[in-house]
């Protein structure tokens, strides 16, 4: 007889109260997430190279005509977008990564490891190198529009694949994994054709840096937020119905063909939006979602905002330390988050291996 | 009454069942389906969840659920695969809440779940974690999913492989008893004889994608059938308590 079944018998009036009683621990997890990612966006906004006191910088945005005009100008337009676009940012690609884990029931899936930097990197290397760009779109964004482009193209790539027959989550996850060389590939060669000046830009571009962040862009991003985010919140008992298995979520009723082909859109736009404004931060859709779900677990009504409220947590922080490590350097936030992240993903892969 | 008629199903060219007719299965009984590995029993219960594209009619009490919808055949027709996936981050309660929730909105989904757990005894077992579960009690946590959406059809493949005799003869019993007690039709892929003759009440023997024996097991199970479907000589008969035991003495 194993321990669990020498567990005294639980009153249905016990259990439905323990099952409250954790559902209230989620929320207030939330709140906390909530209050820490404040907490974290505030010292986001507050350190710089510019040497304003904390006091200069909440005076520059609640009473902007008790402060300089300078200092105003660092604030309002360098300070808050880059501390703004780290939190949507995050919050975008962790819950792209929360979503592509569940939908392809694989730990390790996220938009990076599944080639979609790979893919803006080489749109982005394309308008770099080449100044190739849509015919219509000012030059200035051809990175962005080029970027997402083939971000959204690769993902799209592998919803094809997932609609072929025979073709299960492994077989995508593998044609993912080969995506990503094939875009490295095809980067390496722009690399190896670019002038002196394109190529510290391509590669300044993929390393991931907030400082590409405007008003615009953060408007932009917000919007997709705004209008992706309902739709994921929608699909959360599918969602966490498809964690019992695919075969158990059709029996259910579920159509998993559409609910995967739904949910990789949305990874689709929030990963491309993402990348296509920052670059290459890595490592954000798979650290977000595993401390999710290590605080929430993985009933999709909380584990999809804990997802978005961790991404974010790691990327304000992520953020607020690129700017600490070396004083007066601004580090590519990209290098500090894959900093964190692999550590993260070691321990990660050394307990899946213990698991098995 | 479940009947199906004329099933057939195949993967790409390969056929692997062939004109499956099985005349009705009352509500509150267990079919068995018996074969060796390959007869094409879990392609016939997945066609008839609606998993697997397949040629034939299927009515249920007297309606042609053919042509439903996999959503709609799933509001009488529920399937419980092997087992449950690893690495869930799920309780018992949580899942089960899950499985009712999927595609419905049950404002009582929290009470009607807990309903099932205690019914099947694991009421304990409401706040643990799927993956700190034994096998017997993953089983019994994935046929509280399956019961929570009061399936008036419940498919279940292999529900007890890989469970030791003492877990097999809980699980047997406990689907035994829901079954007569909700009006279910059960149909179950069994590999062991001797449960599928005490708990079942019908047996259907598969061989290359065709119905070699169809009765109950006292009819349906014979020498020449064990011969036909497994290839082994062997005897059936019944123990100082009545049960049904089949003996198998050599391969033939």
């Amino acid at each position: 007889m194993s321990v669990l079944e020498q567990r005294p018998a639980l009153a249905p009036a016990d259990a439905e109260t323990a099952y409250h009683g954790k559902i209230r621990l989620k929320i207030m997890m939330l709140i906390g997430l909530a209050v820490a990612l404040c907490a974290a966006a505030v010292i986001d906004i507050c350190v710089g190279s510019s040497g304003l006191s904390p006091a200069e910088v909440l005076a520059a945005i609640f009473q902007p005509e008790s402060v300089s005009r300078g200092t105003r100008a660092i604030v309002v337009d360098v300070r808050l977008p880059y501390s703004l676009m780290a939190l949507l940012v995050g919050a975008s690609l962790s819950l792209a990564g929360a979503e592509m884990q569940t939908i392809l029931d694989n730990p390790l899936a996220s938009p990076f490891t599944l080639g979609v930097s790979s893919a803006a990197s080489f749109g982005a290397a394309l308008a770099i190198v080449l100044q190739l760009g849509i015919p219509g779109v000012p030059p200035e964004w051809f990175i962005p529009v080029n970027a997402f482009i083939f971000a959204f193209g690769s993902v799209l790539l592998l919803q094809a694949l997932s609609g072929l027959r025979g073709a299960g989550v492994e077989t995508l996850v593998l044609f993912g994994i080969a995506l990503v060389f094939v875009f490295n590939a095809l980067v390496a060669i722009m690399q190896f054709i670019a002038s002196a000046e394109a190529l510290q830009q391509l590669v300044f571009w993929s390393m991931g840096s907030l400082t590409r962040s405007t008003w615009t862009k953060l408007q932009i991003m917000a919007l997709v937020m705004v209008c992706v985010v309902p739709f994921s919140m929608a699909a959360c008992w599918k969602l966490t119905a498809l964690r019992l298995g695919e075969d158990r979520a059709r029996s259910f009723g579920i159509d998993v063909t559409r609910l995967r082909f739904f949910s990789l859109l949305r990874v689709s736009i929030l990963a491309a939006t993402s990348v296509s404004f920052v670059g290459t931060i890595g490592f954000i859709g798979l650290v977000g979602p595993h401390i999710a779900r290590l605080l929430v677990g993985e009933d999709h009504r909380f584990f999809l905002p804990a997802s978005m409220l961790c991404g974010a947590l790691v990327m304000a922080l992520a953020s607020a330390s690129s700017k600490i490590i070396v004083p007066g350097v601004l580090i590519p936030v990209g290098i500090v988050t894959s900093l964190i992240g692999v550590p993260f993903f070691l321990a990660l892969i050394f307990t899946t291996k213990g698991k098995a | 009454m479940l009947s199906v008629e004329k099933l057939s199903a195949g993967y790409g060219k390969k056929s692997v069942l062939t004109d499956i007719d099985i005349a009705g299965m009352p509500a509150g009984t267990i079919t068995a389906f018996l074969g060796q590995n390959g007869a094409g029993k879990s392609t016939l219960l997945r066609s008839l969840a609606g998993l697997h594209r397949a040629l034939g009619t299927l009515h249920l009490n007297g309606a042609d659920i053919t042509s439903h919808s996999p959503a709609q055949r799933a509001r009488a027709i529920t399937y419980m695969p092997q087992s449950l996936p690893q690495r869930v981050a799920l309780t018992v309660l949580e899942a089960t809440i899950g499985a009712l929730r999927a595609s419905s909105r049950d404002p009582d989904a929290v009470k009607r779940s807990l309903a099932v757990l205690e019914r099947l005894g694991i009421s304990n077992l409401a706040m643990a974690q799927l993956d700190s579960l034994s096998g017997g009690q993953r089983q019994l946590a994935s046929l509280a999913q399956a019961l929570v959406r009061k399936p008036r059809v419940l498919l279940l493949d292999e529900p007890t492989s890989a469970l030791d005799v003492a877990h097999q003869i809980r699980v047997m019993r406990t689907i035994r008893e829901i079954t007569e007690e909700q009006g279910i039709i059960a149909i179950a892929v069994l590999h062991d004889l001797g449960l599928a003759c005490r708990w079942c009440d019908r047996l259907v023997l598969l061989s290359g994608g065709r119905v070699v024996s169809d009765g109950e097991p006292d009819t349906a199970l014979t020498p020449d059938v064990l011969n036909q479907v497994y290839g082994v000589t062997g005897r059936i008969e019944r123990c100082s308590r009545g049960y049904i035991q089949v003996l198998i003495d050599e391969v033939a």
